[in-house]
């Protein structure tokens, strides 16, 4: 950006702050400015006009600093605008696209697009057909994500929330997908602890890392989301797909309130002001499915998360963000104290257009896991009566305890969802008795899975030939010491099948 | 004539302005309570010589009695209210005016823009000459500095040259 002086020659207006609380700044003059330009002031500080009134203009401060009465204020002439490009891969960057750590230098980028603009109609839009890998077993066989889906993620503090996340991008990362993080008011180590997980597993040149403190003012942590979203928009224009992990909105509807109450605009629910709900659904809208002007199909996948209050998921703010996305995961604070990793309640989860987008063999395996899922829960319930629960209800819950242990996964583990539909099966067909063989095996084959080119190709093999689970468990009888045999196991290791 | 109007007469830059405005705040500070009518023109008589003649004039057609005391405070409070929404133009000038100057800026501005406007004087020597003009949140620069920085912008290699 240029300076003061150069602004003020140009636009030839100014004014000069009358009032001033806390973000926000009261100034009269400039009399041609027009609402969402960026002004800048003597001090170099810049804002935002938020609003005009008969004699004074109302503007949103960028600085945590104060201006003080009389200082003059310039036109820029600019609508909020970000820088976009591939220079910024693996950096970390505020709002604004300089880097976050005071002292770094990075590359600017040539081209800027400006922040706030309207979602793309309906004629740019195509249906969510392919699938989305989360890399966690349990979303991909229990509340499957297609392409281009907005998918809330909501949960309690300390609920593995952010470990699914990582999961996630660190999946679509070494898919190529371009991964962009909106950290929104985080602490400074909560950033940095992101930013190094992604150095340490090696996907930086694949992510982004848009991010505003919670000690940066107000305006800038308000804009990030948006940001975040400019940028998805243009990595997706260049052909890429890309997801956006908005860390979290019910941040940044506090931090909007706030901004509306310091500015007197009227309270509505919550304190929050009335359009709360335009404000999000006009940002998770510009996520989606597109079809670009060369006809190419690009997605911008969204994950925004919001946290709840004491397992309270019927909050203002939780029950608008679910209502304006395609499904939710919900993060249970008892299954997480229970020792479930990923504690996702799939009984409360839901994904909207996933489903669409599945095999027909991963559809059968869905309903059937779903069904014995629900099953089980419904046993579970009712053995805490009885002393004794019959041979039938014992038999479903060692399987069900088998299915728990095997959609158990550590942090930083990310899986693949074929071998995963094998291991399945193999647990279906009670090829483990013992659970802590099963995991030992479980983590051999994953070990051995990623490394042998072999045992990609059969599993690939087996999956494209099986249309339903039946014909999965049949192929997989068909090509039994083959199949145990690439996947490191010897077949008298477990029980025969 | 009223009070605001022959007021704004005998005003020309904002500074005066604000000494009238503070002398005002303090003189309606004092009604406080009701006051005899010898109090009453001591108030009138710490204000200073201009603004005490203009407010006798205009304030004092009847003696001041407890009762009427108030009209004169409403007459204060409303000409303050006006006097707070008073237009300026800023002019920076790159030396300091004497009184001549001042007069015929000030005469200038009353004949041309509006006799209800005042000058806000600035002193800013990096102008070099000239004046920058700010009113309504308009900014006109007619400095010789611009002048002097758009010639070397465009003349930049052919004084370049001269000086090399």
């Amino acid at each position: 950006m240029k300076n003061f002086q150069f602004y003020l020659t140009t636009t030839e207006e100014v004014g000069f702050v009358e009032a001033s609380n806390h973000s926000i700044v009261y100034a009269n003059g400039l009399p041609q400015t027009k609402l969402q330009e960026i002004v800048m002031f003597e001090t170099g500080e810049l804002g935002v006009v938020l609003g005009l009134n008969r004699d004074q203009v109302e503007i949103l401060l960028f600085s945590q600093y104060a201006v003080k009465a009389g200082t003059r204020i310039t036109r820029t002439g600019m609508t909020q605008e970000m820088p976009v490009g591939f220079e910024l891969l693996g950096q970390t960057i505020n709002p604004f696209g300089h880097p976050l750590d005071i002292g770094k230098t990075i590359e600017q980028p040539k081209l800027a697009r400006p922040i706030d603009i309207d979602p793309s109609g309906i004629n740019t839009r195509k249906r969510i057909t392919a699938p989305f890998e989360t890399g966690v077993t349990m979303v991909d066989l229990l509340v499957p994500l297609g392409k281009g889906q907005r998918q809330l993620v909501i949960g309690d503090r300390k609920t593995g929330k952010t470990s699914f996340l990582y999961q996630t991008i660190l999946k679509q990362a070494k898919l190529g997908t371009i991964c962009i993080y909106a950290a929104i008011g985080k602490k400074k180590t909560d950033i940095k602890k992101v930013e190094n997980f992604f150095k340490s597993a090696g996907i930086s040149n694949n992510t982004v890392i848009v991010a505003a403190g919670s000690e940066d003012p107000a305006g800038v942590i308000y804009l990030t989301p948006y940001a975040a979203m400019t940028l998805a928009e243009y990595f997706r224009d260049e052909g890429h797909d890309v997801l956006v992990v908005m860390d979290d909105l019910f941040t940044h509807a506090k931090f909007y309130r706030e901004i509306m109450l310091i500015g007197r605009r009227f309270p509505g629910r919550n304190a929050y002001p009335a359009d709360i709900f335009y404000t999000h659904a006009r940002l998770l809208e510009r996520a989606g499915n597109f079809v670009l002007q060369n006809g190419s199909e690009h997605s911008i996948t969204c994950l925004p998360v919001v946290e709840s209050l004491e397992g309270d998921i019927a909050g203002f703010i939780q029950t608008n963000l679910m209502s304006m996305t395609d499904g939710h995961l919900y993060f249970d604070f008892d299954m997480f104290g229970r020792g479930r990793r990923p504690a996702i309640n799939s009984f409360i989860s839901v994904s909207r257009v996933g489903r669409q987008t599945q095999t027909p063999l991963r559809l059968s395996l869905h309903r059937e896991l779903v069904s014995f899922l629900t099953l089980h829960q419904r046993l579970e319930n009712f053995s805490h009566f009885s002393a004794e629960a019959g041979a039938g209800v014992k038999k479903t819950i060692e399987v069900a305890d088998r299915i728990f242990a095997f959609f158990t996964q550590s942090a930083t583990e990310v899986k693949d969802v074929d071998l995963q539909l094998i291991i399945f099966g193999l647990i279906w067909m009670e090829h483990w008795q013992d659970i802590p063989a099963m995991e030992q095996d479980i983590a051999r084959i994953n070990q051995v899975y990623s490394s042998s080119i072999e045992a990609q190709a059969l599993v690939k093999e087996i999956i494209n030939i099986s249309k339903n689970l039946n014909e999965l468990l049949l192929d997989i009888r068909k090509n039994q010491d083959r199949l145990l045999s690439v996947l490191g196991l010897q077949p008298e290791q477990g029980v025969s099948i | 004539m009223d009070l605001h109007t022959q007021i704004m007469e005998r005003l020309r830059l904002k500074s005066e302005l604000s000494q009238v405005q503070l002398c005002l705040d303090e003189f309606l500070a004092s009604f406080f309570a009701p006051k005899e009518h010898s109090q009453m023109m001591m108030l009138f008589e710490n204000l200073p010589n201009g603004l005490s003649q203009v407010f006798k004039s205009t304030l004092l057609k009847d003696p001041i009695t407890p009762n009427n005391q108030s009209a004169i405070k409403k007459a204060g409070e409303k000409l303050q209210e006006k006097l707070a929404t008073c237009k300026t133009i800023q002019i920076t000038l790159a030396f300091q005016p004497n009184e001549t100057a001042i007069e015929l800026f000030s005469d200038w501005v009353k004949k041309n823009v509006d006799g209800g406007t005042l000058i806000d004087l600035q002193f800013d020597k990096t102008i070099v000459g000239g004046a920058l003009i700010v009113s309504s949140g308009i900014y006109k620069d007619y400095s010789v500095r611009k002048a002097l920085s758009n010639r070397f912008r465009l003349q930049k290699d052919e004084i370049a040259g001269l000086l090399s």
